[in-house]
């Protein structure tokens, strides 16, 4: 394989890597996003006690099923970000090497 | 004198620490194994159980245990992808956010079709006992709930099922593993999560498991021996898999080596409960050796660590999701370990070592 060819195959790597992280992520996603229980709407009022209490429970339990919710959306994300960053970096250093290797080749240095 | 005294001295600091025992070949019945475990205990002891459904008579879950509880997904070529943020979110504190029973029922059923667990069906022969209290704040209620949910989806029957949810007589239990007398305030969630509420939990959940005992005795000290659990593990360091270096097993008198006879509970410490975190409060105090003492049964402590991102080598920007600061038992995939719940996770190939040995077969 020529040089050219060699980058050109690293490069098509490094496109299927991102591809293969952002289809992993969206599934992620969409998988997560099938059981998302429906936030919850605040009970009407039994008496005055609950119509203050319902409210306030109410906003309590969405904030805590909306953060819970918001922390698996990013760790999918950061994990899905953390993969594709260390694939690219493990190409990135092996392109160097190929790099090395043909500027070498090309001043008749060997390797 | 006094530099052969600094040189002995720094000979001795020098020296290896000695290595434990290993892990005696003890003959006990194998088909009298049971597992039972506080919160991430809990959850390892379900996958211990429903990994290897037809080698384990029985669980006991306490303060957690739902399987496959923080699975994000199961795809078409077989990867699980698991998530911190759901083992901390729905699984323990927002249970608004679990899934239904059957969800966790049905990737339990694909992963014994692939062969990558037991067949769910051995489950219907088995025993269960869980627990939770009110007071709980670490592991909600419904996360028990729900795993009840998943095993009577799986097959087990209502009547081999007992289920403490709710109040003691000695008050409302918080996240800790409940004794008759030792340990802290009955709703304390704080190390060395032993909690005093007047109720015999290791009495309630052995009975559940094995039925009827005999009263229970006095746990004697020297009964309680350490091993090296290296050897279970998949080599190199303990640590980044969360496996401990030292295990401890709890042998009553008459369970020796050529005494066969003797049945086997597998009794799992929960986050920041392991030696290394609280020494052996946890294994000194549960009540179990008691109750093994006057039942022949031999009560295995494996020991779980922690472990940092300092632990992997060479550094990865994965790593942060892949530690395991707690010394919690593996219930998301931590460590690189993608199959944590099968019979080809780290720690479950490394329990499952263990219950071979003290039954005496395996290596």
């Amino acid at each position: 394989m020529s040089a050219f060819g060699r980058l050109l195959a690293l490069q098509q790597g490094n496109w299927a890597a991102l591809v293969a992280a952002q289809r992993s992520a969206l599934e992620g996603l969409v998988e997560l996003c099938q059981w998302p229980a429906p936030l919850p709407l605040p009970a009407p009022p039994r008496d005055a006690g609950s119509a203050i209490a319902a409210p306030i429970d109410a906003a309590r339990a969405a904030l805590e099923q909306g953060t819970a919710q918001a922390h698996a959306v990013l760790e999918i994300a950061g994990r899905r970000n953390a993969e594709v960053a260390e694939i690219l970096r493990s190409r990135t250093l092996d392109a160097l090497e190929e790099w090395r290797g043909l500027l070498l080749a090309a001043g008749g240095l060997g390797r | 004198m006094r530099w052969l005294g600094l040189f002995l001295g720094a000979l001795l600091l020098a020296r290896p620490a000695a290595a434990e025992a290993p892990l005696p070949r003890l003959g006990a019945d194998a088909a009298q194994v049971t597992v039972s475990g506080l919160s991430s205990g809990a959850f390892m002891a379900a996958q211990l159980h429903i990994a290897h459904a037809e080698g384990i008579a029985g669980a006991a879950i306490i303060a957690g245990g739902l399987y496959g509880c923080a699975v994000e997904s199961l795809d078409a070529r077989g990867v699980l992808r698991s998530l911190v943020a759901l083992a901390t979110g729905p699984c323990m504190r927002v249970p608004a956010r679990l899934r239904p029973a059957e969800a966790y029922a049905d990737l339990a059923r694909r992963l014994a079709e692939a062969g990558r667990i037991d067949p769910v069906a051995a489950l219907a022969g088995a025993r269960l006992y869980a627990f939770t209290g009110d007071a709980d704040t670490v592991v909600r209620s419904e996360t028990v709930r729900r795993a009840v949910a998943l095993y009577r989806a799986l097959g087990v029957p209502a009547e081999s099922i007992l289920v403490h949810d709710g109040a003691l007589p000695g008050g409302h239990p918080g996240h800790g593993w409940v004794t008759e007398a030792a340990g802290g305030a009955c709703p304390a969630e704080a190390p060395p999560f032993v909690n005093d509420c007047d109720f015999d939990l290791a009495g309630a959940l052995l009975q559940a498991l094995y039925g009827a005992l005999a009263p229970k005795g006095k746990a004697r000290e020297a009964g309680l021996i350490r091993f090296g659990q290296a050897e279970f593990g998949p080599g190199g360091p303990q640590r980044r898999h969360g496996l401990g270096e030292v295990g401890a097993i709890y042998v009553p008198e008459g369970c020796g080596a050529t005494a066969p006879g003797c049945r086997l509970h597998v009794a799992l410490h929960g986050c920041r409960q392991s030696l290394e975190a609280v020494g052996e409060a946890f294994l000194r105090q549960n009540g179990l050796n008691d109750w093994a003492e006057s039942n022949r049964i031999i009560v295995l402590y494996p020991q779980a660590a922690a472990s940092s991102t300092r632990d992997f080598q060479p550094p990865r920007l994965t790593d942060a999701f892949n530690a395991n600061p707690q010394g919690c038992w593996n219930w998301w995939g931590y460590g690189y370990d993608s199959e944590y719940l099968t019979k080809e996770g780290v720690q479950v190939r490394a329990l499952w070592g263990m219950v071979q040995r003290v039954t005496g077969r395996g290596n």
